[in-house]
C-alpha cells in the first residue's frame, strides 16, 4: 500500500498546463483597448453591470469593435480576420468583459460560430460569411439545446431529411440566446437514426437563416422578465446543401470542439466583477473582515484568470484543452456565485433593481442572473464529469 | 546545470530513487542529510542563487521547480528556506551562501544592534524552521530607527527549544541574549528586508503546498481507480468522481497561484522590498489561495482514501500533515488575504481590474 512516489506517475499532470503570461505586444494592445473603452464610456455606450455579456446587445458597438480589428482576431486575413494570436484576443475580450461592455450581438459569432466555420466550413462558406462576421455586421446564434435535450445533447430530436438538393429541418430549439436579433443559427440535427456504433452517430450541423420561411422565434423570458432566450420552431425549413456545416454525420465531433471554445473564456469568471468593484468602492481598509474577504476573492480571481490565460496559450499552440477548460469554467462560475455570498456577508444591503445605491443594484442583478452562471455552456455537474474522465476515472 | 534533461525530470528521478516513504518517515523529528546530499550532488540546493554568491545560477523559477517536486515527495530537507528567503537574504547582505542548509530568523522579536566595534544579537524568534539542523541561521533585525542588519550565525551559538510541526519537521523556538559578533560578520541590508524575507518564506510555502496538493491529487486519482467496492472502482461513482474533480480544481488553482507569484518575483527581481510592490501583492494572493486550498484538498483526499489513508502505513499522511502545517507557516490565508484586501481597497475600486491583470 505504501506506494513509491515514482509509481504515482501523475494522472493530474495530464490536465496541468504550463504557466503562461501575456507577451509584451498583448499588453501594449491592452492599453489601446482601455483607451477605446474610455471613449465608449464617455459616449454612454457602457453601463458596467453584471452579466453584460449576456444582456448588452448593441450592434453599433459591435460594428465599432469590428472597425478596430477586434473581432475575428485569430482568423486568417483572407477571410477578413487579422491573423492575431489567441493571447491577443484574450486581452481584448477580458478588457471588454471587465468593463461590462455590450458585447452580446457579436459574442457567440466571434467566440465559436466563426471558428466553427473556419474549421469545418467550405471555402465558399468562409469567403461568403466570415468577413461580415469579422466586421461585426453578421450575428450567429447557437442551435443546440432542445426541450428534451439539455445536458444530454446527443439526444436531440430535430431532424433534417433529404429534399432534392437540400434538406428539410423540423423540430424545436430552446435557450437560443438572441435568436430574435441574430441572422443565422447553427443547428444540430439528427440526419440518421443512432446506430449500434453509438448515439453520437447520425448528427449533423446546418447553417440556418433565422428569417427563413417556416421558422418561428418566440421569447422565453428570464425570471426577471428580461428577453435573451428564445424558442425556435423549425417547421419543414428548407436549407440548401451549400449550408451544411462540415460533414453529414460528423456533427457530434464538430459540436464538441465548438464547446471547447465556449467554455474556456474569461466570461466564465467575470460575470459578477462589477459587483466586486461596487463592494471595493464602499469597503473600509481598516475593517479586517472586509479586507480579508475581498482579498480572498481577488486572489481567487487572479489565480483563475491565470488558468484561463494558460488555456488561451494552449489554443495558440494548436491544442484542444477541453478538460482544462471544463475545470476552469467550474472554478470560475463557482467564484461568480461566491462574490454574491461575500457581499451579503461583509456589506449587507437589501438587493434592489431600482435602488440608487450601486451596491444594492448590482447585488440584485447578480442574484437574479446567478442561476444561469453554473448552467450555461454545460452545468458544473457535467463539467466535473468531464474533469473526472480527463483524469481517467470514468 | 550539467544536464540537458528538463529540470523537473531530473529532480523527480532523484526524489523517486532516494526519497521513498520510509526515508520520509525515518526523518521525522530531524531531517534527511542523505536526500540533501543527493540534491546537492546534482547542484540542486543552490539553484536560483547567483553564481557570484556561490550558487549554481538559474532564477527563482528554476528554484521553484525544484522545490515543488521535492515537496511533492514530502522531502525532509530545508530547501524552501535555503532557496527562497536565505538565498535572497545572503544576496542582499553580500554573503556567500554556505554549502549546507540555511534558514532565516527575521521576526519582530529580534534585534541586531551595533555597539562600538561589535554587533549584539538579542531577542526571540518562535518556530524557526529547521534551525537545529541548519548549517547557518540568517538572522535579520534592527532597532526601529536604526538600519536593518543581517548576520549568518552558527545555530550552536543560539539557544533552541526544539519543536516540530505536524509532519515532524523541526520548528524551533530561538532565544539569543547578548550574543556578540565581530562587525565584519554583519552586513547592513535595505530597510524592509526582514519583511521581504518573511514574504519569500510565504512564497516558498505556496510552492510547496502546490506541489503537495498535486501529489495528493495523483494519489487520490490512483486510489479511486484501483479500489473496488460494489463491484467497480469507487471513482466510477459520480459522488466520488465529483469530489476528485473538485480536488483537481484546488490543485489547479494552487499551482497557478504559486506559478504566477514566482513569475512576478522573477519579473520584479530588482524591485526591492517594498510591501506595496506587485510582487508583494502576488505573494499575498498566492499564499492566501494555497493555504486556503490545503485543508479542503487534504479532506477530500482522506475521504476518498477511506480508512487506509488514515493509517501510518499509507504514505498519504506524509503529504497531508505537511499541508496542515504549511498552510499556517509564514502566515495563514486570513493574514495574507487581509493584506491583499487592504491594498486593493486602499488603491480604490477603479484600480481593482488593472491590478489583477498586472501582478
Amino acid at each position: 500500500m505504501a506506494l513509491r512516489a515514482s509509481a504515482v506517475a501523475g494522472a493530474a499532470r495530464g490536465i496541468r498546463l504550463p504557466d503562461a503570461g501575456l507577451p509584451a505586444a498583448a499588453e501594449a494592445l491592452r492599453t489601446e483597448v482601455r483607451e477605446f473603452l474610455e471613449t465608449e464610456r464617455r459616449r454612454g455606450a457602457i453601463q458596467a453591470t453584471s452579466d453584460a455579456w449576456l444582456a448588452g446587445f448593441d450592434p453599433e458597438f459591435s460594428t465599432r469593435l469590428g472597425d478596430h480589428g477586434w473581432l475575428g482576431m485569430t482568423w486568417p486575413k483572407r477571410y477578413g480576420g487579422h491573423d492575431q494570436p489567441a493571447l491577443h484576443r484574450f486581452v481584448v475580450i477580458e478588457e471588454l468583459l471587465a468593463a461590462g461592455a455590450p458585447v452580446v450581438a457579436h459574442w457567440v459569432t466571434d467566440r465559436q460560430s466563426g471558428p466553427a466555420l473556419l474549421r469545418y466550413g467550405t471555402e465558399q462558406q468562409r469567403k461568403r460569411m466570415l468577413p461580415a462576421m469579422a466586421r461585426g455586421r453578421s450575428y450567429f446564434a447557437i442551435g443546440m439545446s432542445e426541450p428534451d435535450s439539455g445536458s444530454d445533447l446527443a439526444s436531440v430530436r430535430t431532424t433534417a431529411r433529404r429534399d432534392g438538393a437540400g434538406w428539410r429541418l423540423s423540430g424545436t430549439k430552446v435557450w437560443t440566446s438572441q435568436a430574435h436579433r441574430c441572422d443565422y443559427m447553427i443547428a444540430l440535427c439528427r440526419t440518421s437514426p443512432s446506430t449500434d456504433g453509438g448515439r453520437h452517430d447520425g448528427l449533423s450541423q446546418f447553417i440556418v437563416d433565422l428569417h427563413a420561411p417556416g421558422l418561428t422565434v418566440s421569447p422565453i423570458r428570464l425570471l426577471d422578465g428580461e428577453h435573451h432566450f428564445n424558442q425556435v420552431v423549425l417547421d419543414d425549413v428548407y436549407v440548401g446543401d451549400d449550408m451544411v456545416l462540415g460533414e453529414i454525420g460528423a456533427g457530434w465531433i464538430q459540436v464538441t470542439s465548438e464547446l471547447a471554445f465556449e467554455r474556456s473564456g474569461p466570461e466564465r469568471f467575470l460575470s459578477t466583477l462589477p459587483l466586486l468593484v461596487a463592494l471595493v468602492r464602499v469597503a473600509d481598509p481598516g475593517d479586517p473582515r472586509q479586507a480579508a474577504a475581498i482579498g480572498q476573492l481577488v486572489a481567487q480571481l487572479w489565480a483563475v484568470r491565470r488558468l484561463s490565460v494558460q488555456i488561451a496559450a494552449a489554443l495558440d499552440r494548436g491544442e484542444t484543452p477541453d478538460v482544462a477548460a471544463a475545470l476552469v469554467k467550474d472554478l470560475g462560475t463557482t467564484l461568480e456565485n461566491e462574490i454574491i455570498d461575500v457581499v451579503r456577508s461583509v456589506a449587507p444591503v437589501e438587493p434592489s433593481t431600482t435602488a440608487a445605491d450601486p451596491l444594492a443594484r448590482e447585488l440584485a442583478r447578480a442574484v437574479l442572473h446567478a442561476p444561469g452562471f453554473t448552467l450555461r455552456g454545460g452545468t458544473n455537474e457535467v463539467l466535473r464529469g468531464i474533469v473526472a474522465r480527463g483524469l481517467g476515472l470514468r | 546545470m550539467t544536464t540537458y534533461e528538463p529540470l523537473e525530470q531530473v529532480v523527480t528521478a532523484i526524489m523517486a530513487d532516494h526519497c521513498p516513504p520510509e526515508v520520509v518517515a525515518a526523518a521525522e523529528g530531524s531531517w534527511s542529510p542523505q536526500v540533501w546530499d543527493r540534491l546537492a550532488g546534482a547542484d540542486l540546493t543552490a539553484v536560483g542563487v547567483p553564481e557570484v554568491a556561490g550558487g549554481s545560477g538559474g532564477d527563482l523559477a528554476d528554484a521553484a521547480i525544484v522545490l515543488r517536486v521535492v515537496a511533492a515527495h514530502a522531502g525532509p530537507v530545508p530547501l524552501g528556506e535555503t532557496l527562497f528567503p536565505a538565498a535572497a537574504g545572503c544576496v542582499a547582505a553580500g554573503f556567500a551562501m554556505p554549502a549546507g542548509p540555511v534558514t532565516v530568523a527575521c521576526g519582530p522579536g529580534l534585534s541586531v544592534t551595533r555597539t562600538g566595534g561589535n554587533v549584539v544579537l538579542d531577542g526571540t524568534a518562535p518556530r524557526v524552521a529547521w534551525a537545529r539542523v541548519a548549517e547557518r541561521v540568517l538572522v535579520v533585525g534592527g532597532s526601529p530607527d536604526g538600519p536593518e542588519l543581517a548576520a549568518l550565525v552558527d545555530p550552536a551559538r543560539l539557544t533552541l527549544a526544539n519543536g516540530d510541526n505536524l509532519a515532524g519537521e523541526p520548528r524551533d523556538d530561538l532565544v539569543v541574549a547578548g550574543l556578540r559578533l565581530p562587525a565584519g560578520a554583519v552586513a547592513t541590508v535595505p530597510r524592509g528586508t526582514a519583511a521581504h524575507l518573511y514574504r519569500l518564506g510565504a512564497l516558498a510555502r505556496s510552492v510547496q503546498i502546490a506541489g503537495a496538493v498535486g501529489a495528493v491529487l495523483d494519489l487520490t486519482v490512483r486510489y479511486a481507480g484501483e479500489r473496488e467496492q460494489f463491484g467497480r472502482p469507487i471513482g466510477r461513482f459520480q459522488a466520488v468522481a465529483h469530489q476528485v474533480a473538485t480536488l483537481a480544481g484546488l490543485a489547479a488553482v494552487a499551482g497557478a497561484a504559486a506559478d504566477a507569484a514566482v513569475a512576478s518575483a522573477v519579473r520584479d527581481s530588482g524591485a526591492g522590498p517594498a510591501s506595496t510592490s506587485d510582487v508583494a501583492l502576488a505573494v499575498a494572493a498566492a499564499k492566501a489561495r494555497t493555504s486556503a486550498a490545503a485543508g479542503p484538498a487534504a479532506r477530500i483526499a482522506h475521504q476518498v482514501h477511506g480508512a487506509i489513508g488514515f493509517t501510518q502505513e499509507h504514505r498519504l499522511h506524509h503529504l497531508t500533515r505537511r499541508l496542515w502545517s504549511w498552510r499556517e507557516e509564514y502566515g495563514a490565508e486570513q493574514h495574507w488575504a487581509a493584506e491583499l484586501g487592504r491594498a486593493v481597497i486602499t488603491a480604490g475600486a477603479d484600480e481593482l481590474w488593472p491590478t489583477i491583470t498586472r501582478i
